[in-house]
């Protein structure tokens, strides 16, 4: 069921690291379109609705760091980068997390570069630990 | 100058040059902006910027052979579906 193995996450966030810095939390997420669209795409037809909303899902790795937390978009089986944001952890923008039986979901307000994702329990090995550790390090929104 | 938020010099990640400003001295571009790595040359560009720093190609668009496809597939579906219930 997992996506990734550790071993490449923490490889991949490993070579965006500054000198001296350290790697606490990754963890593997995904993007869905709208669910509304999922909806409407699904009701059309059922088989193409499900490939186009696997099509428009992005997928993320989030590392948790000692200076930074680090968001790459990856995508193919062997997590090729395609981009990379990352946001201070002394300047961190209010976010929005919460915790469900399956999904933890973590939302980042940053009016400039914005930041939401969902990650599944079984998307890794102990994503669910590293996605609440990350939730945890964010400020929360009033 | 601005001191870099982390107080230490940190390698660009667009020119590699060493940099503890918040705009590197070199490329004049800011190294914790949001940056693409180019699929061609695998380095890094600000995501901003239309073509690749390095090497000059531009960054793809992966709507411009999704949007069709699904498009087909759902085209292909209502064919199949009618021709089924002829």
């Amino acid at each position: 069921m997992a996506r990734y193995k550790d071993p490449i996450v923490t490889e991949l966030l490993g070579k965006q690291l500054h000198p001296g810095e350290q790697l606490y939390h990754w963890a593997y997420g995904v993007k869905q379109p709208p669910m509304g669209l999922i909806i409407l795409l699904t009701l059309l037809a059922v088989v193409p609705g499900a490939i186009a909303t696997a099509l428009m899902t992005k997928e993320y790795i989030v590392g948790l760091t000692s200076h930074r937390v680090l968001i790459l978009r990856v995508k193919g089986g062997k997590a090729n980068v395609l981009e990379i944001t990352e946001y201070d952890r002394r300047n961190l923008p209010p976010a929005k997390t919460s915790t469900g039986a399956l999904f933890t979901h973590i939302a980042l307000a940053d009016p400039a570069r914005p930041f939401v994702a969902k990650f599944h329990r079984l998307g890794m090995t102990n994503n669910r630990d590293h996605a609440m550790g990350i939730a945890a390090a964010l400020p929360q929104a009033v | 100058m601005t001191s870099a938020p982390h107080g230490f010099a940190i390698p660009c990640p667009f020119c590699r040059t060493a940099t503890a400003a918040s705009r590197c001295e070199r490329c004049l571009r800011d190294p914790r902006a949001a940056r693409r790595v180019c699929a061609a040359c695998a380095r890094q560009t600000p995501v901003h910027e239309p073509a690749c720093m390095h090497c000059g190609a531009s960054a793809p668009n992966d709507l411009v052979w999704k949007v069709p496809v699904i498009v087909l597939m759902f085209v292909v579906a209502f064919a199949l579906a009618v021709a089924l219930h002829r």
